[in-house]
């Protein structure tokens, strides 16, 4: 057990490394010369150009560079916002809170659809509420999650009121960014919960557990769903990241001042620092995450506790 | 593969004339399946409606999808503008269809880069295994690291926003999923019989991979790419969305969307056709791709 929770978080060693060498080098695939896209619009005299050049270390062998931002990374120091010029940790750490509340309301509300859209329609399959939740699930495969997003702000807070239509804090601002977020998630999760239901319905050993008398619910919940849930529980990780790449886009519809938000508004500022740091940061809840899943097969699937 | 293993297949003998006709009947096969389920039907009609809507788009609508009329600006929908106008006056119906020729070349594009880069990757890594399979496959880990929409948006930050790159970003972040599944079919298609016979009769590398195994990965890849041509043109529109595809005036779907989003609450018309129409197209091509997937390779369901 142990060993293999350190031998996958070992693995994402190298995988971090990685990603910190791609995100180091946007700065530098950038076209063009990387102290004109760091000095933005403001006036680019040769001296001032020569002297960002050397502050930043840009007249240094790449390798160095990369060793250098390697050893601020591990410091905390992300560098600092072209636009606002406050340190980009600071900025990232001030939207967690806000994009952390989205991501967890909108996983609950993806997983309380999902599964129960999943499960029901595949225990009345072939009927018309299995047609019907089907529908809904390819309803929200299709949707652009942008566009459900104001579609609930015309109705819910323009029309009728109910809720705020932008903004962070309190319960009644989560609502709909959660709900479009969560709804378009839950359409995989419920197509995927159906199909791996349908499979372990007809395994044999559900036709024993209702042969030796079991009440049906008991079969269904002690040994269908907990079988059906393995592979579930895979795709509910990546949804996660569905989720994380959602969020970017829900924020900036209801304009909630978050990580993903900060990440569009940097690129469209130009804010390269910034930008790798929402970049890193997002990667590496992702990443995070995985290995949060992978752990918990262990408790989930004794076959691979005892490999 | 029941033949002994020193069967080579000679050209124009009679067992190339069975494989052709067994060929054949597969692809029957396959329209046979797709024939029998309602879903894909429906999917392959509304695509084709679409598909000729942005074909003929000049001859459905009498407007200019770039003229501004400020005298006709914010007409709710009506008779003479059935999805009404925009804050230019210009008419929304129009450069909805006129959009689609847009966002369906925009997804089509962008699908073509997708297996342009994904295929060889995979088949190269499938084929020769050893060291340039491991170095690939860590580079496909490394971006599918990224989640979703992350990878494209770090794309377009390098790039700079116009819809061109939009293509290349959603393209290229889209190219690690065709990676590998195409090495996962290229690993059960290498060890068999005739791909050692071609080994053995001395063909070069670069054609066993194009005559005698991509072909057998061109049936995961279609339905990858069908099911590919969905996401991409709701990725594109949704960078279009956030300004960072198709810049405006150009009457991009995402781009439309985010026209509407100032006037939402004066002007609905404009929020809502321009995303009926993605969700529209998008749900066409997931009945077919799912579909597909179910008639061409079951395997690859979820």
């Amino acid at each position: 057990m142990l060993p293999y929770v350190a031998k996958r978080l070992l693995l994402t060693v190298p995988l971090l490394l990685a990603v910190s060498v791609l995100v180091f080098l946007v700065l530098h695939l950038v076209p063009g010369d990387p102290a004109i896209v760091f000095i933005g619009d403001r006036e680019a005299t040769p001296e001032r150009l020569a002297q960002i050049r050397h502050v930043m270390g840009l007249d240094r062998p790449l390798v160095v560079q990369y060793v250098d931002y390697l050893g601020k990374l591990s410091q905390g120091n992300l560098g600092r916002s072209i636009h606002s010029d406050r340190p980009v940790l600071g900025e990232l750490t001030t939207r967690a809170g806000s994009s952390a509340e989205l991501a967890l309301a909108s996983f609950l509300i993806a997983v309380a659809l999902g599964l129960g859209l999943g499960v029901i329609s595949a225990l009345r399959r072939s009927t018309w509420i299995d047609a019907a939740a089907m529908l809904v699930a390819l309803g929200g495969v299709s949707m652009p999650i942008f566009w459900l997003a104001a579609m609930l702000i015309f109705v819910f807070s323009l029309k009728l009121g109910w809720f705020p239509a932008t903004g962070f804090g309190g319960w009644n601002r989560l609502v709909l960014p959660a709900f479009a977020l969560g709804f378009v998630s839950s359409a995989t999760l419920a197509r995927l919960v159906r199909s791996s239901v349908l499979e372990v319905l007809w395994q044999p050993f559900v036709t024993t557990a209702r042969s030796k008398g079991l009440r049906e619910a008991l079969v269904i919940r002690r040994h269908v769903l907990k079988n059906a849930f393995i592979s579930v529980v895979t795709v509910m990780g990546l949804q996660f990241g569905t989720l994380l790449s959602g969020a970017v886009i829900t924020e900036t519809v209801f304009a909630r001042p978050g990580v993903g938000k900060l990440l569009v508004d940097s690129i469209l500022n130009k804010d390269f620092p910034l930008v790798q740091g929402a970049v890193l940061f997002i990667a590496t809840v992702y990443i995070v995450m995985n290995v949060l899943v992978d752990v918990s097969y262990v408790y989930l699937d004794p076959r691979i506790r005892f490999e | 593969m029941s033949r002994t293993s020193t069967w080579i297949p000679a050209s124009g003998s009679s067992e190339v004339t069975a494989e052709r006709a067994r060929r054949r009947l597969l692809w029957f096969d396959v329209l046979v399946r797709l024939r029998r389920s309602r879903g894909p039907a429906v999917g392959g009609m509304m695509l084709t409606v679409l598909a000729l809507a942005a074909i003929a788009a000049p001859l459905l609508t009498p407007y200019d999808p770039l003229a501004m009329h400020p005298a006709d600006r914010l007409r709710p929908p009506g008779l003479h503008h059935p999805f009404g106008t925009d804050v230019f006056g210009r008419d929304l119906f129009t450069r909805v269809l006129y959009g689609s020729r847009i966002s369906l070349q925009t997804g089509l594009v962008s699908v073509v880069i997708a297996v342009a880069v994904g295929v060889p990757i995979g088949l190269t890594s499938g084929y020769y295994g050893g060291v340039a399979d491991r170095l690939l496959m860590r580079l496909v880990d490394l971006m599918l690291t990224f989640p979703g929409i992350l990878l494209a948006l770090v794309i377009v930050a390098i790039l700079g926003p116009n819809l061109l790159n939009a293509m290349l970003a959603v393209g290229i972040s889209a190219s690690p999923t065709y990676a590998r599944v195409v090495r996962a079919s290229v690993l059960t298609v290498r060890e068999l019989a005739y791909v050692e016979a071609a080994q053995a009769l001395g063909c070069r590398n670069t054609r066993i991979i194009v005559h005698h195994i991509l072909p057998n990965t061109v049936a995961p890849v279609i339905v990858l790419g069908t099911l590919g041509l969905a996401g991409a043109i709701i990725t594109a529109a949704a960078l279009s969305y956030l300004g960072l595809g198709a810049q405006p005036p150009t009457p991009e779907w995402g781009a439309l969307l985010s026209e509407g989003r100032n006037y939402l609450r004066v002007a609905w018309w404009m929020t809502t056709f321009p995303g009926l129409a993605i969700m529209a197209a998008v749900l066409a091509i997931n009945l077919l791709g799912d579909g597909l997937r179910d008639a061409l390779d079951p395997r690859l369901r979820y």
